[in-house]
């Protein structure tokens, strides 16, 4: 009888354990799941509507809206940009390819890097018109009134610090690369030098990430390094871009007049 | 030559009724309650065929945008929404038909809540 007793109280405790155990694995099975979805997500979208396209063949970063609306907050949210959510990136060498389709008007696109915040940051600048891509430049943005609050509108400054005539055709993909060594900015296209220039500051790092206005950019194999250590990458065959998304709702006609007796009060 | 113009007149009239029954003098109008528990800035709709902007302040948790007409009957509608280290232009999704896309009637007056705002791919 004592045995008994005892051999239950074991097989409860036993299940106790295993009920524990289990519970803990799966815990553990859904946090490492929440935080690798989280870390996938290397970019936050600003403006347009970017996004990854993959089939069998290929993948790639395509902005798809063109059209960009002037809400003059910052350069980029007056573009089509995305950024990267790691906002330390110090690098030697950025390099990714390129390809801009379907210009309308003035075509702008730019790769920007150094980013503090939406309003400060270098960029290499391309800009066209509807036959093909006519200027480079470096060009560098900046808070015009430091004493306004960040709701300000068009309160930046823009600054083109070098610019070249360039000759690139549409729907053609170019090897884009942004050199840095101590100051001096370096732009290549297909690995052939087209601009250089030395900033009055030694660069410290922050977010990169592209912009885009009037035109359709499609983007892949970023690299981003440091000497010979990678220290971003991206080749855009999963989904990695964070969003904002509003949800909106039809109000009845008997919720408007609700909602008119609540203004009236 | 008389049927000729008989035909003429009656074709004529048809168009010129046609022409007053298209011509409604109602407008079509759209509002916006921000009931997202956050503040946003701006709200665009259709391309900027109607902008709704309210300074600085933006229009507050709760809060109702004046009703303004609108000339687009179709489009998705985008708002500003300042999320710490910048502006951010998020797209509004109408939940009855899970598109961005937003159909209105010719002629309504109409109102639309903003019900909630999150990040996501």
């Amino acid at each position: 009888m004592y045995y008994h007793n005892n051999h239950n109280k074991k097989n409860t405790s036993m299940k106790q354990y295993r009920t524990i155990v289990l519970v803990v694995t799966v815990c553990f099975i859904c946090m490492s799941t929440t935080l690798s979805q989280a870390s996938d997500f290397i970019w936050q979208q600003i403006s347009g509507n970017w996004s990854v396209v993959a089939d069998n063949k290929e993948s790639y970063l395509k902005e798809n809206r063109s059209k960009a609306f002037a809400f003059d907050y910052s350069p980029l949210i007056n573009c089509n940009a995305i950024i990267s959510t790691n906002s330390s990136i110090v690098f030697t060498r950025l390099t990714h390819t390129l390809m801009l389709d379907a210009p309308q008007d003035t075509a702008t696109y730019f790769t920007f890097f150094n980013a503090s915040d939406y309003r400060q940051f270098y960029a290499v600048q391309l800009t066209g018109n509807d036959s093909c891509i006519t200027t480079l430049s470096i060009i560098q943005s900046d808070i015009k009134d430091t004493t306004l609050p960040k709701q300000a509108k068009g309160n930046f400054i823009i600054t083109t610090l070098a610019s070249s005539d360039v000759q690139l055709a549409y729907g053609q993909p170019y090897t884009l690369t942004i050199a840095i060594k101590n100051a001096i900015i370096t732009v290549l296209v297909d690995d052939k030098q087209v601009l250089s220039h030395t900033l009055n500051e030694k660069l410290e790092g922050g977010s990169i990430g592209f912009a885009s206005k009037n035109c359709i950019p499609i983007i892949d194999n970023c690299k981003v390094y440091n000497g010979s250590s990678v220290v971003f990458e991206d080749d855009f065959s999963k989904e990695s871009i964070r969003k904002i998304i509003l949800k909106g709702k039809k109000l009845t006609p008997q919720e408007i007049e609700e909602q008119k007796k609540k203004q009236n009060k | 030559m008389t049927k000729y113009r008989i035909l003429t007149i009656i074709i004529a009239s048809f168009m010129v009724t046609a022409g007053i029954g298209c011509n409604s003098n109602d407008d079509t109008e759209l509002a916006w309650i921000n009931d997202a528990g956050d503040s946003i800035n701006d709200i665009i709709w259709a391309n900027g065929d109607q902008t709704w902007a309210n300074g600085t302040t933006g229009y507050p948790d709760k809060t109702q945008t004046e009703s303004k007409e609108v000339h687009a009957l179709v489009g998705d509608v985008v708002a500003s929404i300042d999320v710490g280290s910048g502006f951010q232009k998020g797209t509004v999704i109408i939940g009855e038909t899970n598109s961005s896309s937003l159909s209105l009637h010719d002629g309504s007056s109409e109102v639309y809540t903003i019900s909630s705002v999150s990040v996501g791919p």
